[in-house]
C-alpha cells in the first residue's frame, strides 16, 4: 500500500524533468495521438457552448483544462475494457471511440446520447454523484468471476469522493481484490464549493488507505505523468487485481455548466494563473521538443478536429427528434395500460 | 414592488436567521455562490459561514445531522441542491428523522426543514426535474408542504422553521421566477399551510399545487369563455392531509379533478381521490378524475412536454368531466 506526493514528468515549459526515462518511441506515438483526442474534445467543448448558448442545446459541462486526465484514460483503456463514466468525460468518450454528436445528443436532451454502442459494455453518463462508483465494483466482480483478464475504470470529481458510495465501493474491492481503477478529476472545485472544504485530505489519494488502496497523485495536467500513472494502475489491476486510486490534480478553468457562473465565486489571479497551465500547450511544447509534433501540425489538428465538430453539430441539429413511442418502449413490465 | 418566489424565500429565511439565533442553514452552494437558484443569496455574508455552511456533497450526512443538530437545540434548515438527489439521505430521514419522537416517546423531537426545487419543464438535465413527493408524504411522521405564490412561500416557510417535527419544503422550480406579487409580511389568520380556495367556482373542483396549480389558473380561464366555471383548490399541504376544504367544494360541485406532474399510479392524486369519492360518494355525478404524467421515467428535456399534463389536456379533462 502506497501514497506518493504528486507525480510530475515535464516542467511548464515542456521539459522533461532529469529524473523521468521515457520508455520507448511507442509512448510518443500514443502521447501525440492522446494529444489529438484532447485538441478534439477541447474544440467539442467550445462548440458545445456555443449552441447552448444560441438556444440549441441543454446544459452542458465543458472539462476545458482537464482534457488530459480523460484522454489519456479513455486512450490507454482496451476495447474490452469497461469505462465508466461520470459526466465531464467527452475526451475519454471520444478516445474509446463515441462520435461527437453523441455528445450532442445527450446534452441536448436526447436519450440517444446514452448509446454507447461503439463500446457496449460501457456505461451511460452519470450525473448523481458518486452513484458510478458501486456500479464498477459489480462490473470488476463480474468481470472477475467470468474470468475476463479485463478492467473497469471509473471516474469521478473530488467532490464525489465525500459520498459513501465511493468509500463503500473502494472497500469492497479491496476486500474481493478487484481489477478497478478510480480515477478523480481534482479539478479542485465541486460547483462553488472549493476542495478545502470538501475534505480535510492533505491529497484525495490518501483516501485510498482508508480502504487499503495504493493511491496516487499526478499532474493532471501532464501528460507523460498521466500516462505512465494510468499504464501502471491498469498493469496492477489487470495482472495483479489490485484496485487503484490515482487523483490527477488539475483546475477547471471553465463554468462547473453553461448554468454556471463561477466569477462569483473564484479568484481572477487564480483562474488566470490556472488557464497558463494548459495541459494541451504544455503536451505540445513536450512533443516538440521529442521531434513528435511540428510547428505546422497545431494548426493542421485544429483544423481537422473542427471540420469533425462541425459535421457533428450538422448532424446533430438534423437528427429527428425520437417518436413519442419511443418514452413507453423501454421500462420494464408495464402490467396494466388501461388508462 | 412585486418580488418572485425566489426572493420570497430568501426574505423568509434571513428573517428566520435574524430572529432565531439557533438557526443555521446547511446545503452544497448555499454559501458565496447563493445556492444554484440563489435562494440563499447573500445570507453567507450576512450571517457568517458558521450559520450558512457550504457542505460537501453528502445528502444522507445532511439528513443525518439535521438528526443530530435538531435533537440538541439548533434549528437546521438545510437545503437539497435537487429532488433528484435527495434519495441518499432517505435512510436517515426515513428511519430517524421522521421517528425519533415517536421512538423516544416525545423525548427527542426533530425540528428542522428540509428544502428542495422539484418538478420540470426547465429543460433541465437528467435526474433535475423529479417530482417524487409521493415517497416522502407517504411516511409518517413527515409534513410535506408546497408553497405556489411568493407571500405563500414566504409565511409557510416561516412556519416551517418554527415548527417542532420535521417539515418536507418543495419548492415548485418552474416559478421560481414567473410568478411574482407583492409580498405581504402581515401573518394571516389562519395557518399558511391550509388548503385554500384560489377561484371559486360552481361546475366541477380542481384540486391542484406548485406549478400545476398556475396551469390549472390558465386553463380556468380559457373554460370560463365556454361557460365552464371551476372551482380551484391550493392543496398546499400533501402530509397530512386536510381535505375538509375540498369536501365541502366538492359537495357543491359534484365534480373533481385532481393534477398533479407525478407520474400517476401511487401518486398523492390516488390518495386524494379515495378520499374525496369516500367522503363525498353521494355528491359525486362523475367519477373522481386524476390528470397526472404517465407512469415512465420522465422524459429528456426534448421530449418533456409530452410527459407533464399541459394546458389544453386540462381543458379537455375538465369538459369531459361536466359533460359526463
Ligand atoms: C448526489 C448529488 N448531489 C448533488 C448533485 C448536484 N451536483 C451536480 S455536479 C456537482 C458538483 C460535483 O463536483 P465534483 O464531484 O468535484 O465534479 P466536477 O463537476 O467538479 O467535475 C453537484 C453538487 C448531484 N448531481 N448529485
Ligand atoms: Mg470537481
Amino acid at each position: 500500500m502506497t501514497y506518493q506526493h504528486q507525480f510530475s514528468c515535464i516542467n511548464q515549459l515542456g521539459v522533461l524533468k532529469q529524473t523521468v526515462s521515457l520508455d520507448t518511441k511507442a509512448c510518443l506515438n500514443d502521447l501525440k495521438d492522446i494529444l489529438k483526442y484532447m485538441i478534439l474534445s477541447n474544440v467539442l467543448d467550445k462548440k458545445c457552448i456555443a449552441l447552448q448558448r444560441t438556444g440549441r442545446l441543454g446544459t452542458f459541462a465543458a472539462s476545458t483544462g482537464q482534457e488530459a486526465i480523460f484522454a489519456t484514460a479513455g486512450y490507454l483503456l482496451d476495447d474490452q475494457d469497461v469505462y465508466v463514466p461520470y459526466y465531464r468525460d467527452q475526451a475519454a468518450l471520444l478516445a474509446r471511440g463515441l462520435a461527437a454528436d453523441k455528445v450532442m445528443s445527450y446534452w441536448g436532451g436526447d436519450e440517444r446520447g446514452n448509446d454507447f454502442s461503439h463500446q457496449p459494455q460501457d456505461m451511460p453518463y452519470c450525473v448523481p454523484i458518486a452513484t458510478q462508483c458501486p456500479h464498477a465494483v459489480g462490473i470488476a466482480y463480474a468481470l472477475k468471476y467470468t474470468q475476463q483478464n479485463n478492467v473497469v475504470l471509473v471516474t469521478l470529481g473530488d467532490g464525489a469522493t465525500s459520498k459513501g458510495d465511493f468509500y463503500e465501493s473502494m472497500n469492497f474491492s479491496k476486500i474481493h481484490n478487484l481489477p478497478i481503477i478510480y480515477l478523480i478529476n481534482n479539478n479542485q472545485w465541486a460547483i462553488s464549493v472549493p476542495i478545502n472544504l470538501q475534505s480535510g485530505n492533505q491529497a484525495l489519494s490518501q483516501k485510498g488507505l482508508s480502504a487499503g488502496i495504493d493511491g496516487y497523485s499526478v499532474d493532471g495536467n501532464d501528460i507523460l505523468a498521466l500516462y505512465q500513472c494510468l499504464k501502471h494502475a491498469i498493469k496492477q489491476a489487470r495482472e495483479h487485481n489490485q484496485p487503484q486510486l490515482i487523483e490527477a490534480v488539475t483546475y477547471r478553468i471553465c463554468d462547473h455548466t453553461t448554468a454556471d457562473d463561477a466569477s462569483r465565486y473564484t479568484c481572477p489571479e487564480t483562474h488566470t494563473h490556472a488557464t497558463s497551465l494548459d495541459p494541451i500547450k504544455r503536451a505540445k511544447l513536450f512533443l516538440k521538443q521529442q521531434d513528435h509534433w511540428h510547428d505546422d501540425e497545431d494548426l493542421k489538428h485544429q483544423e481537422n478536429s473542427q471540420k469533425i465538430v462541425q459535421a457533428a453539430a450538422e448532424k446533430y441539429l438534423n437528427t429527428e427528434t425520437q417518436p413519442i413511442t419511443s418514452l413507453y418502449q423501454y421500462h420494464g413490465t408495464q402490467e396494466d395500460t388501461t388508462t | 414592488m412585486t418580488i418572485d418566489i425566489v426572493t420570497a424565500i430568501n426574505l423568509a429565511l434571513s428573517q428566520t436567521l435574524q430572529n432565531s439565533a439557533n438557526t443555521v442553514l446547511l446545503g452544497q452552494d448555499i454559501g458565496k455562490c447563493g445556492g444554484v437558484f440563489r435562494v440563499t443569496e447573500g445570507l453567507q455574508t450576512k450571517f457568517g459561514t458558521k450559520r450558512v455552511i457550504d457542505t460537501p456533497i453528502s445528502e444522507s450526512l445532511l439528513a443525518g445531522m439535521a438528526v443530530g443538530m435538531s435533537t440538541h437545540g439548533l434549528r437546521p434548515i438545510v437545503e437539497f441542491q435537487f429532488m433528484g438527489f435527495l434519495y441518499p439521505a432517505l435512510d436517515q430521514i426515513i428511519n430517524h428523522l421522521a421517528r425519533m419522537k415517536n421512538r423516544t416517546r416525545g423525548r427527542l423531537s426533530c425540528p428542522s426543514v428540509l428544502r428542495m426545487p422539484y418538478g420540470g419543464g426547465i429543460g433541465a438535465p437528467e435526474h433535475h426535474s423529479e417530482s417524487t413527493e409521493a415517497l416522502l408524504a407517504h411516511i409518517p411522521g413527515l409534513k410535506v408542504v408546497v408553497p405556489s405564490t411568493p407571500t405563500q412561500a414566504y409565511h409557510l416557510l416561516i412556519e416551517a422553521a418554527n415548527c417542532n417535527d420535521p417539515v418536507i419544503f418543495l419548492e415548485p422550480k418552474r416559478i421560481y421566477r414567473s410568478v411574482r406579487e407583492k409580498l405581504d409580511t402581515e401573518p394571516t389568520a389562519t395557518s399558511a399551510s391550509q388548503p385554500r380556495v384560489v377561484i371559486p367556482g360552481n361546475d366541477l373542483t380542481i384540486i391542484a399545487w406548485g406549478a400545476m396549480l398556475h396551469d390549472t389558473i390558465e386553463a380556468s380561464k380559457q373554460l370560463n369563455r365556454q361557460g365552464i366555471y371551476p372551482e380551484i383548490i391550493d392543496l398546499v399541504t400533501l402530509s397530512p392531509l386536510n381535505l375538509t376544504l375540498a369536501y365541502e367544494s366538492v359537495s357543491k360541485t359534484n365534480r373533481c379533478l385532481i393534477i398533479h406532474e407525478a407520474c400517476e399510479s401511487f401518486g398523492v392524486g390516488a390518495e386524494v381521490g379515495y378520499r374525496i369519492f369516500d367522503h363525498c360518494f353521494n355528491y359525486l355525478e362523475a367519477p373522481v378524475k386524476r390528470l397526472c404524467s404517465p407512469d415512465i421515467t420522465i422524459p429528456y428535456s426534448k421530449m418533456e412536454h409530452h410527459y407533464y399534463p399541459q394546458i389544453n389536456d386540462i381543458i379537455q379533462t375538465s369538459q369531459a368531466l361536466v359533460e359526463y
